[in-house]
This record gives structure tokens, C-alpha cells and sequence, in this order.
């Protein structure tokens, strides 16, 4: 009998919080350089998504890596600790930059408020990234 | 007279006393077998649908393909459980002393179909013991037949059903702990081995590579398995062996994909400060 949970779940549900939060950093960086503060909204409603989605990706990831145990006897010398790293760093990035813009009305996003706001979502992104590079490298090359 | 023909006699026919036992066992011997993603391959016989061994044989399975969870080797039948393989590591197993046919799995991928059959023949001859056998429907011969040893042409190598109770196995093959002392390098399949007991002694008294789990050496690892078919790797035509990169590449790709991210964030701080230019022509509609 076909057992669900032993197939993979993490990497179809990952794709979900990947597009959703990759689209996002891009609609701020849209936003600053058009100054059309219509990019707000598309931001927040792509945020959204995407942070609710986060939850069930690391949820998943526990499950196909059968449980804790490559984390309370890391190997650092292998890239599945460091993507896990990654992706909780772009976790906190992103789910600070939403919680942090709730309270943020759109004029307001100028001078030192831009920047946090650009910041924030430039280092979710770049985490992002970090992370889909290291899951590259256990999926196709280790 | 009668000493001294008996003597004589005596000398004679010491090397057939020498010579009989190989004559109706096979050599025993350290057969090598990789693992993937998600397969199983006979080195010898590069085949990954049934792993072939003979009786009193060991198998050295060596990861060549990791993944996580990682991958491990299972006989429910011959109690074989290794634990999680990494990337590297190897895994032999105790002397197989149950012919039959049995189902060789990896635990954590059983639903990903990473299962094959492992097939255990009797022994009975030494001539094809080594060599790869095409696969017949013969019957098979099996050991303590009274048979005499066939010694020509292909050899049944898938015996029919049978019973899967272990056999007495001696105290030397009693499965190690993982911890187990890496190993070396297990021989190269076609390399001489020890000679199995006497006849009518089915169990080997001692194992010829160390039980348990060690790791391959570079040499070993430097081969690159055909992907398997329909795989990605068979897809986009990729031979280069999974690890030969270190995976730190990433770092350096991240240092790439950094340029663009980080310059389309500092022109858009440069930008955040202009006037705001309003709602697009579709907005207003």
C-alpha cells in the first residue's frame, strides 16, 4: 500500500513559499523604483501567501527527513544542516518584513523606512537563494 | 611391503584429500555491490535487477549515490539491517548461508521502488562460482544432493523457493555493530579468497571481510555508476560522478546570484526617494 508520507513532501510544497516570497521581493523592489504605492498591496497579498505557506514547508521537511536527528547530530561538512539554516533564515527575514510593513502605511516607505524595507526583503531573498542553491546540491549533485 | 605400499598409496592420494574440497565447494567471496538513487547494482555483472551471490558469499554494499534520508540495506529473511549509509560509507554483510531468492531493500526508500532480489545459490562447484551467469529456468543443484558437481555450461542461478530458516551461522559472523572499525578496501571481485570449509559443512568458520559498516576507499568511489534509466541524470546525458564537486560550490554560486540581488535593491533605495508617480494607466481605468 502506498504510504503518503514516504514520499517526498517537502519538495513539491517548497515551490509554494519559493515563488510566492521570490515574487514579493520583487514587487518592493518595483515598488521603490516606480514609487507606485498600487505595488503595495500585490506585496502584501504575495507575502502573505507565502509566509502562511512556510509553516507546512518546514512541517514537511521534518517529515522526510524522518525526524530531528541530522539536527542533534549535525555534520556540518554536508549541505543539508546549512540549508536548513538558510531556510529558516529567510523564514525570520520574510516573516519580520511582513509583520514589520502591517504597521506601515504606504507614504511612510521613504529614507530610513525604505531602507528597512528594502533590507528586509533583500535578506529574505538572499537566504532564499542560499537555500535553493544548497538543495540543489543534495538533489542533484551529493 | 605392505607400510611401504600403503605409504606409497597414502602420498598419492593426499592432494585429491587436498583437492576435494575445492572441487565441491565453491570459493567463498567478498562480492561488491553499489547503491543509488534508488537502485541496487551488481558490479560484476552490472545488473540491478537481481543482486547473484553464492552460498557462504559476503557482500561489501558500497553508497555511491546519497541522499536523505540515507540509504540502507535490508533482508528481512537473512536478518540483514544495516544502519543509515552515507555517501562513501560500506556495508558488508555475514556470510550468506541460506540459498533462496529474497528481497533486498533500502528502508527509508521501499516506496521509492529502491528494491531488487537478491538471489543466493547453492554451492556445488567451483568453475562458474565466479563468473557471471545468464539467467535459466534449469532446476537447480543443490548442495548434499548426491550429485556430482556440474561443472559446464550456464548454471541455474535462481533456485527454486526455498525455505528461508538461517542456517546455524559460527560465532565469527555474528553481525557487528555499526561502530564497527572501518574496513578497507574490500578485494576486488575475482581476487583470490580463502577456501570454505570441508564438505558436508555448509557454514564457513570465518568471514572474510569484517561484518558491519566502513568506508569505501577514493579509488573505489572515483567510478561513476550509469544513471539509472529514466533518470534525470540518463535525461540530460550526465557522467560526472555524484560528489566529485564539492557541494561549497554553492557558496560561490550564492556570491554570483548576489550581484544582480543586491544591485536591484541598491537602485531601487536609489529610486525610493523620487515623487511618487502614481497609479498606472491600467489602475485608473
Amino acid at each position: 500500500m502506498l504510504n503518503l508520507l514516504a514520499l517526498p513532501l517537502h519538495a513539491p510544497i517548497v515551490h509554494f513559499p519559493v515563488a510566492m516570497l521570490t515574487i514579493t521581493w520583487v514587487c518592493v523592489i518595483v515598488r521603490h523604483v516606480s514609487g507606485s504605492t498600487a505595488w503595495d498591496e500585490r506585496t502584501r497579498l504575495f507575502e502573505l501567501v507565502g509566509v502562511l505557506a512556510l509553516p507546512v514547508t518546514i512541517v514537511t521537511a521534518f517529515v522526510d527527513t524522518r525526524g530531528f536527528d541530522f539536527l542533534t547530530d549535525p555534520r556540518l561538512d554536508a549541505p543539508l544542516i546549512w540549508h536548513m539554516a538558510a531556510g529558516l533564515a529567510a523564514t525570520v527575514f520574510f516573516g519580520w518584513h511582513f509583520l514589520w510593513r502591517r504597521h506601515r502605511a504606504s507614504v511612510d516607505l521613504r529614507g530610513h523606512l525604505a531602507m528597512v524595507d528594502v533590507g528586509l526583503a533583500t535578506l529574505g531573498m538572499l537566504a532564499l537563494t542560499a537555500a535553493g542553491l544548497l538543495a540543489a546540491e543534495m538533489v542533484y549533485a551529493t | 611391503m605392505t607400510s611401504a605400499r600403503g605409504i606409497r598409496w597414502g602420498l598419492l592420494s593426499l592432494p585429491l584429500v587436498l583437492i576435494g574440497p575445492m572441487a565441491t565447494h565453491a570459493l567463498a567471496e567478498t562480492r561488491q555491490v553499489s547503491v543509488g538513487n534508488y537502485w541496487f547494482e551488481d558490479d560484476a555483472r552490472h545488473d540491478r535487477t537481481q543482486i547473484i551471490v553464492n552460498q557462504g558469499d559476503q557482500i561489501t554494499f558500497t553508497i555511491r549515490e546519497g541522499i536523505y534520508p540515507p540509504h540502507t540495506v535490508d533482508v528481512d529473511e537473512l536478518g540483514i539491517h544495516s544502519p543509515d549509509l552515507l555517501l562513501g560509507a560500506t556495508y558488508t554483510t555475514p556470510p550468506l548461508n541460506t540459498a533462496g531468492t529474497f528481497r533486498l531493500y533500502c528502508r527509508p526508500h521501499e516506496q521509492r521502488g529502491h528494491v531488487t532480489t537478491l538471489a543466493v545459490r547453492a554451492t556445488t562447484s567451483t568453475t562458474s562460482a565466479l563468473q557471471p551467469q545468464p539467467h535459466t529456468s534449469a532446476p537447480p543443484t543443490t548442495a548434499g544432493s548426491g550429485q556430482p558437481p556440474v561443472v559446464e555450461g550456464p548454471q541455474p542461478v535462481t533456485p527454486a523457493p526455498q525455505p528461508v530458516t538461517p542456517a546455524p551461522r559460527p560465532a565469527s559472523t555474528v553481525p557487528q555493530p555499526a561502530s564497527a572499525v572501518p574496513q578497507p578496501a574490500t578485494p576486488a571481485p575475482g581476487s583470490s579468497a580463502p577456501r570454505l570449509p570441508p564438505p558436508n559443512d555448509p557454514a564457513p568458520a570465518t568471514t572474510l571481510t569484517p561484518v558491519g559498516v566502513g568506508q569505501a576507499d577514493p579509488e573505489s568511489m572515483a567510478r561513476i555508476p550509469e544513471p539509472a534509466p529514466g533518470s534525470l541524470d540518463d535525461l540530460i546525458g550526465r557522467r560526472e560522478a555524484r560528489g566529485a564537486v564539492p557541494w561549497t560550490r554553492a557558496l560561490r554560486l550564492l556570491l554570483l546570484a548576489a550581484v544582480p540581488i543586491l544591485g536591484a535593491a541598491g537602485y531601487a533605495l536609489s529610486r525610493s526617494g523620487a515623487p511618487e508617480r502614481g497609479p498606472s494607466r491600467k489602475e485608473t481605468g
